[in-house]
């Protein structure tokens, strides 16, 4: 989710309940003071009236027939004693208007001076005052939806203009690629946090720049300058080897040694290939039917590991073909399938499927590998394996990586499976 | 969520309960403190109580107005004492009134009667039923006349 839209759906939602909740206390008090202001009305038309009557009883015979505002009625002694004042809501008839309307009836016990206890009702209608309630409840929802939207719109357009700095930074960091120059930052701001998060980020990108830069160049020349007295020692053995007089016990050693070497000048080779490929110096490409390289490659292979008894199967749906480099794209291939092999259970089993984008190299594995390490450099799931440089996968990784195709690992149906997706490499 | 919910129902229902009780009119005189009912009796022998209406304020202290038959009104504070004596158009019984505003009286306006009399904190408050607004400290010293 976006910075922008979640600052803005955490306001919106803490402005409704916040802005709900004041517009219904405000709506429900002045509601009240209206209704308690109809109350007020009649309590003092009920002191006017009663007043009146304490002056002149005679208005005890009165009733008021037009508006119906109050009738008197006499009561007996027992109902007037625990008698208490009501208000309540009803409605009269007004034959004229030949209508209902409401209003609201105070009813109330007095002594009167001829020490008759009366009851008067008092009316007076709520018509107006129901108008102004209905009235007031709606623009005060019209009031919070207008302000709830114009918050919204307007804080969504702050929002927006505040984070044009982090936006142009965020798409600037796209373009940031390891091995490629830093690309220049145009991002002027006044705000002092976007304005140190710019210096810290170019700066940074400098920085990690060079060290990639100088790492890469340091592996470069150490397996450069290693080659020669790597190639020296191995010929000094070789000559060793062919003296007199040595025992059968320092032959024995001379080849182990000479194996070592081996190894040594195998992983040299691997790690010069690494730097070469990061370092792009294959830039060739033509469209290669990857298919077709990857059978030839497998039958060799085959040939090579016979000892090893593996049953392969390929499972051709479609052609494979990518553009790449013609040797970078053989060393790919090379590697998944001879690692297929070598990694593999003796007499187990090798499957490769070749769809329109994809192509899978699966073999017989007893568990899942940490899908994590596994294309790390130097890393081996079986330290047992001599041979291994732990760094094959990290070849094809680089490689993948070169063209952006995608490189996956997955553990089914007790395979492992190595999967090239080729969908990107194309742009 | 709930929380605001709760508080927003809480204050709404003060607010409510604050302004809802309205003022309670009955013809019960055992509902006026003790204290008012004898100063009635004492003052008014032959009146009788036409209705009481008790004013609760914010804070539960009430006020009573007592409504004679003959039409007069004397308030009361929550203790029983007598805040306020308005007899309309006739003479206010002479026990209400201090002996300094009714020498006052006497003297400035000889044919007037005091109608009414209120008094508080301030002191005393008459009305003479020649129009004529009187005020007077607590002490009964007068301080200025209104119509």
């Amino acid at each position: 989710m976006k910075l922008v839209h979640y600052t803005n759906r955490s306001l919106f939602i803490l402005l409704f309940f916040l802005m709900g909740a004041w517009g219904l206390l405000f709506y429900f008090t002045i509601i009240d003071e209206v209704m308690d202001e109809t109350d007020d009305t009649l309590e003092n038309y009920r002191e006017i009236v009663v007043g009146k009557i304490l002056d002149d009883p005679e208005i005890l015979e009165t009733e008021d027939r037009i508006l119906h505002s109050y009738t008197i009625r006499p009561l007996d002694i027992g109902e007037a004693l625990d008698y208490e004042v009501q208000f309540y809501d009803s409605e009269i008839y007004i034959a004229t208007e030949d209508e209902h309307e409401p209003v609201r009836v105070m009813r109330s016990c007095f002594l009167a001076p001829d020490d008759q206890f009366y009851e008067l009702t008092l009316r007076i209608s709520t018509v107006e005052r129901d108008d102004m309630v209905r009235a007031i409840f709606w623009y005060l929802l019209v009031l919070y939806i207008v302000m709830l939207l114009c918050v919204t719109a307007g804080t969504r357009v702050v929002l927006k203009r505040v984070f044009v700095p982090l936006q142009r930074l965020l798409t600037w960091f796209d373009h940031v690629v390891p091995g490629k120059p830093v690309p220049p930052l145009d991002n002027e701001t006044k705000i002092a946090e976007f304005s140190k998060l710019n210096k810290a980020a170019v700066a940074m990108s400098f920085r990690s720049q060079k060290a990639y830069e100088e790492q890469k160049q340091f592996i470069e020349n150490a397996s450069h300058e290693l080659q020669t007295p790597l190639a020296i020692a191995r010929g000094k053995l070789e000559l060793l080897a062919e003296s007199e007089g040595l025992s059968e016990k320092h032959l024995q050693d001379i080849d182990e040694l000479y194996r070592t070497l081996g190894r040594a000048v195998k992983l040299n080779k691997s790690l010069l290939l690494l730097s070469r490929i990061d370092n792009g110096q294959y830039p060739d490409s033509r469209m290669l039917d990857l298919g077709a390289i990857a059978k030839e490659t497998l039958c060799n292979l085959l040939d090579i590991y016979e000892s090893r008894q593996i049953k392969a199967s390929v499972e051709e749906r479609d052609v494979c073909r990518a553009e790449m480099n013609d040797s970078l794209a053989h060393v790919l291939l090379t590697n998944l399938l001879k690692n297929a092999i070598v990694h593999n259970n003796s007499g187990g089993e090798l499957r490769l499927v070749l769809g329109k984008n994809e192509m899978k190299v699966c073999n017989t594995g007893v568990s899942p590998l940490d899908a994590g390490k596994i294309f790390r450099r130097f890393y081996r799931a079986d330290l047992s394996k001599k041979e291994s440089t732990g760094l094959g996968l990290a070849i094809a990784k680089s490689i993948c990586g070169l063209y952006g195709i995608r490189l996956s690992y997955m553990y089914e149906q007790g395979m492992h499976c190595f999967v090239l997706n080729f969908v990107n490499s194309q742009n | 969520m709930k929380k605001i919910l709760a508080v927003l129902a809480a204050a709404v229902m003060s607010v409510q309960m604050v302004s809802a009780d309205n003022d309670v009119v009955t013809t019960d005189e055992s509902r006026l403190p003790v204290a008012a009912r004898e100063t009635i009796k004492k003052n008014f022998p032959d009146a009788k109580i036409s209705y009481v209406k008790i004013e609760k304020d914010f804070f539960q202290s009430a006020n009573y107005e007592a409504t004679l038959t003959n039409g007069m009104e004397i308030d009361f504070n929550s203790k029983g004492d007598w805040i306020e004596v308005d007899c309309k158009r006739q003479a206010v019984p002479a026990a209400f009134i201090p002996a300094s505003v009714k020498e006052y009286v006497e003297t400035n306006f000889p044919t007037a009667l005091i109608v009414k009399i209120e008094r508080d904190r301030k002191g005393y408050d008459i009305e003479m039923n020649n129009g004529l607004d009187a005020e007077f400290t607590p002490t009964g010293a007068f301080l200025r006349l209104d119509d």
